[in-house]
């Protein structure tokens, strides 16, 4: 697995099927990650994932290079989620216990938290910060979750979203501003749990 | 970027580092390889370009003006309107200057108050200074203010204060505060406002002298303001009475044929012209036409009737003395309009002459438009052995939008001769944004 992601794309569109394949298992982790916190459902996010690359490499003749490939595909990853949300029959407003951005919390948890207190609070956090996650505007939501949660930049964020940078920053900080006042209104604007790993 | 708090909020220890760390997900190694690995049975059987363009658009821009445009703090000062500034401007300094005139009207009250004592008093003892003062009330404003210690001039400068500007003001303003002010000046507030009402009277007179040219200049524009004013209320007024009162659906026509009034004048024009009409029916006669009369022409412009029903309305002399009969629906409100004339193609029914259109095509303008192309629709399927089914979809201009072909031609060399033939259907325009028409192709 070697080579980077340009070089990968390049070889790719020259017909290089493992090359593109290098490319799903680099990112395949980090797309489903922004599908579940977008979508809120495993099996749906599973899908966008992967559609996400299946339509990434239909459209590798339109890869001008110009931005990044990851951020390329992120924008395809969003789209294909937004798209998702948008057709569902009923629009999911409550976090539900089973949730899976909460049911992966808690398996990495689970072995660093021996305390059962511990797990709790935690999962009772994870349910409230999901929540307020959930309270947030498609857009903030998106932003905030790109970058907060997956780590972009704001610059790679503003490639993925269209808009420029300051937009992206004023966006996350409307976001954080907006999850601070939930979770502050919640018990949560001190240190509240016990342990903390 | 944000002066007030630049600084991204940061929520809770425990909460930050759950949010920068979130676990990707909780797949064991296998399944992620199993999941690479059906993506890459997906991609074997993908072409390249297969993807649509709006996947790779960037998303929720639609919303970004919205956010920003709901965001209180990203609204500056300078995105107010110049107006309302101007207003909160003129506000400002319309306050300040009311409070400026209410003291110095005041200290003019109380002036005049003293001056009318003193005047009192001087009358009491001479009579026949009132004669003097009489006499002097046609002296230059000038000289009565330039010599206070005189009592005559005592009494034309109190004309002038009771009488000025600022003391009407404040007459108006706080009538009751004056009052309360002085008990004195209880009956000369009332006299001196009587005298500025135009009353010949020796106060009068001095009032007028003691004028100054600012205001005697004041005086004049505004009464060749008003002047002004009542003129073009008068001409309004005399264009509106000219104008026969439509009713409010014959708005739409913007400018109506000769013979109309005539036609319209028993129905909507109960009033003779000369009479005051209601302020209601006028108000929204007008909003009608503002609104309503681009609507309609725009609507009214693609329908190939529509050409000469406008051409009529507008101003052809021939057109506009129409009939009586034809133009006399047109005051009536469009669900009751009959056909005004015969339809332009069989079969079709003609957009009323006042702009509207027919919510769908009738059903004979529908026959009529597949009749015209049934007989190469039919030759398509010529040698099939069963009916074939096509949904024409009308435009809301006329035009076949699409042609869905269902049974034995589907699929087959009959499907686009199909499509081909029977899009070349048409039917007038119609409001509806769509309007479908299942047919049966017989070979």
């Amino acid at each position: 697995m070697s080579g980077s992601d340009r070089e990968l794309v390049d070889r790719a569109r020259e017909g290089d099927g493992e090359a593109f394949g290098i490319i799903v298992r680099r990112y395949q982790k980090r797309i489903y990650r922004l599908a579940v916190h977008l979508l809120r459902d495993a099996a749906e996010a599973e899908d966008v994932t992967q559609d996400t690359f299946v339509r990434a490499y239909g459209a590798l003749d339109r890869f001008d290079g110009r931005s990044e490939p990851f951020t390329w595909m992120y924008r395809i990853a969003v789209n294909l989620s937004l798209n998702a949300i948008r057709s569902r029959k009923a629009k999911r407003t409550a976090t539900t216990p089973d949730d899976p951005r909460i049911e992966g919390l808690l398996v990495e948890r689970r072995a660093t938290h021996a305390d059962p207190a511990a797990q709790s609070a935690d999962r009772q956090m994870a349910l409230t910060l999901c929540e307020g996650l959930d309270g947030l505007s498609e857009t903030l939501r998106t932003t905030l979750v790109l970058v907060s949660i997956d780590g972009l930049s704001h610059a790679d964020a503003g490639e993925v979203l269209g808009c420029p940078e300051g937009t992206v920053a004023w966006r996350v900080h409307e976001a954080r501003r907006k999850l601070k006042t939930f979770m502050d209104d919640r018990g949560y604007a001190e240190r509240t749990l016990l342990g903390g790993g | 970027m944000f002066p007030e708090d630049p600084k991204d909020p940061e929520l809770c220890a425990e909460a930050e580092e759950l949010l920068t760390h979130w676990p990707v997900g909780d797949k064991s190694p296998a399944e992620w390889e199993d999941l690479a690995a059906r993506i890459d049975a997906r991609i074997e059987i993908t072409d390249v370009g297969s993807t649509p363009d709006y996947l790779l658009e960037a998303p929720l821009l639609e919303e970004q003006d919205l956010l920003r445009r709901s965001h209180p703090r990203m609204k500056r000062p300078s995105e107010g309107s110049l107006a309302a500034l101007a207003k909160a401007s003129l506000s400002h300094d319309a306050a300040r200057l009311e409070a400026e005139r209410e003291a110095l009207a005041r200290s003019l009250l109380s002036l005049a108050v003293k001056a009318r004592t003193e005047t009192r008093n001087t009358e009491s003892r001479n009579t026949e200074s009132r004669n003097t003062e009489t006499r002097n009330t046609a002296e230059p404003a000038d000289a009565a203010l330039a010599n206070d210690a005189v009592p005559h001039d005592n009494s034309a400068l109190l004309a002038h204060l009771v009488n000025g500007p600022s003391m009407q003001f404040l007459a108006a303003r706080q009538p009751s505060a004056a009052v309360h002010a002085e008990p004195s000046s209880v009956v000369a507030l009332p006299a001196a406002v009587e005298d500025s009402a135009g009353a010949p009277t020796s106060s009068g007179t001095a009032s007028s002298s003691t004028k100054t040219g600012r205001e005697r200049g004041t005086m004049w524009f505004g009464i060749a303001f008003g002047l002004l004013g009542m003129a073009a209320a008068g001409v309004m007024y005399i264009a509106s009475a000219r104008q026969p009162a439509l009713p409010e659906t014959a708005a739409v026509v913007p400018a109506r044929p000769a013979a109309a009034p005539a036609v319209d004048a028993p129905e909507g024009a109960e009033l003779p012209a000369s009479a005051p009409k209601p302020a209601g029916p006028v108000a929204a006669r007008d909003v009608l036409n503002v609104e309503e009369v681009p609507l309609a022409e725009a609507a009214a412009t693609p329908a190939p009737a529509r050409d000469r029903t406008t051409g009529a309305r507008r101003g052809v002399p021939g057109a506009a003395a129409g009939p009586a009969p034809a133009a006399a629906p047109e005051a009536e409100p469009p669900a009751a309009v009959p056909p005004a004339a015969g339809p332009s193609e069989p079969g079709m029914v003609m957009a009323d002459s006042r702009g509207t259109l027919p919510d769908h095509p009738s059903t004979g303008a529908v026959q009529a438009a597949v009749g015209t192309v049934m007989g190469a629709a039919r030759a398509c399927v010529a040698g099939q052995s069963a009916a074939s089914r096509a949904t024409l979809n009308f435009g809301s201009d006329g035009r076949v939008q699409s042609v869905v072909v269902a049974g034995p031609a589907q699929a087959t060399g009959a499907e686009p001769c199909l499509r081909s033939a029977l899009s070349g259907a048409r039917v007038q325009p119609f409001a509806r944004a769509g309007y479908s028409v299942t047919l049966t192709v017989r070979p």
